[in-house]
């Protein structure tokens, strides 16, 4: 005897005739005297025949020149030409060399700009300076002239 | 590609109804292994593998249809389906009509897997794979797909 378990399980390899004779026969035992096993086997026995008389459709003629065709397509986007792959090397280079050179020179930059700027701001002060001691050795003399 | 391409479409076509779009999907299966080969590691079969693509896409679209529907979409998609228009012509077929009403009614998480099982004959390994879940989340979901094909098939045999 065998359980309702393992029929279960054997019945899809009845169907296909993958069951060895021994345990095919146990299995028709058991399906003659058990109604839900029976009941199992006939669904598989249905689906696998609807299966099996299911045809297979084909694609339309070009299918697979539509897919070659869009491949193609794809992989030529994707190319660059020669001079467009100079062009990409070349600005690719000059951004890497330019980038540490940024990095490096960015703060003497800065700290001579600073220097510079307050440079100009102590020029300022002083062309200040001398502008009013020049205005007033002007008006001295003046005053000494008009004395 | 000419050894997978109808396999492919069948599929695309039992999943989608429609054969414009799955003409389109299985293209798109295409493009997708061939953008992809160089991640194919060979630890299944590439019938297998175009499979499980060819899964993902065809739900993808059809998660997009549910989204977006269409003007079309409140046809039977039973109907559609060449097979359904060639059993329907054959007056013979009465019972394989019937089934194939029956899975094509089914929640695609349990149609799936009864497509592979019994109309690609793919074993539960090729079907685990095929769909990306466990053999025995496979066995789980025929084991219902079956008991709602039984319900509906008594349910219509008790109809006639």
């Amino acid at each position: 005897m065998i359980s309702c378990g393992t029929a279960q399980a054997l019945t899809g390899e009845l169907i296909r005739g993958t069951l060895e004779e021994k345990d095919a026969a146990r299995l028709r035992g058991h399906l003659q005297t058990c109604r839900e096993c029976r009941a199992e086997f006939d669904l598989e026995s249905r689906l696998v025949r609807t299966g099996a008389r299911a045809p297979v459709y084909h694609p339309p003629g070009d299918f697979a020149a539509r897919v070659v065709e869009r491949w193609q397509g794809e992989t030529a986007k994707a190319m660059l030409s020669p001079a467009e792959i100079v062009r990409k090397v070349l600005a690719d280079a000059l951004k890497a060399a330019y980038a540490p050179l940024y990095a490096a020179y960015v703060p003497v930059i800065r700290e001579t700009w600073t220097t510079l700027a307050g440079a100009r701001e102590a020029l300022r002060e002083a062309s200040g300076v001398v502008r009013e001691v020049l205005k007033d050795l002007m008006w001295g003399r003046f005053v000494l002239k008009t004395t | 590609m000419r050894r997978y391409q109808s396999s492919v479409y069948t599929l695309a076509l039992r999943m989608l109804s429609d054969e414009d779009e799955a003409g389109d999907a299985a293209q798109t299966v295409f493009l997708n292994a061939l953008r992809s080969l160089h991640l194919f590691r060979g630890g299944s079969s590439l019938k297998t593998w175009l499979h499980r693509i060819t899964v993902n896409e065809c739900s993808a679209r059809t998660k997009m249809r549910k989204r977006f529907p269409r003007p079309s979409s409140d046809d039977d998609p039973v109907a559609s389906l060449p097979d359904a228009q060639r059993l329907a012509s054959d007056p013979a077929n009465d019972e394989e009509r019937e089934t194939w009403n029956a899975v094509l009614q089914l929640p695609e998480s349990y149609r799936l897997p009864v497509l592979l099982r019994y109309f690609e004959d793919f074993s539960y390994e090729e079907t685990a794979r095929a769909l990306g879940i466990s053999v025995d989340t496979v066995k789980i979901r025929l084991f219902r797909a079956k008991a709602m094909l039984r319900a509906t098939l008594v349910e219509r045999g008790g109809e006639q």
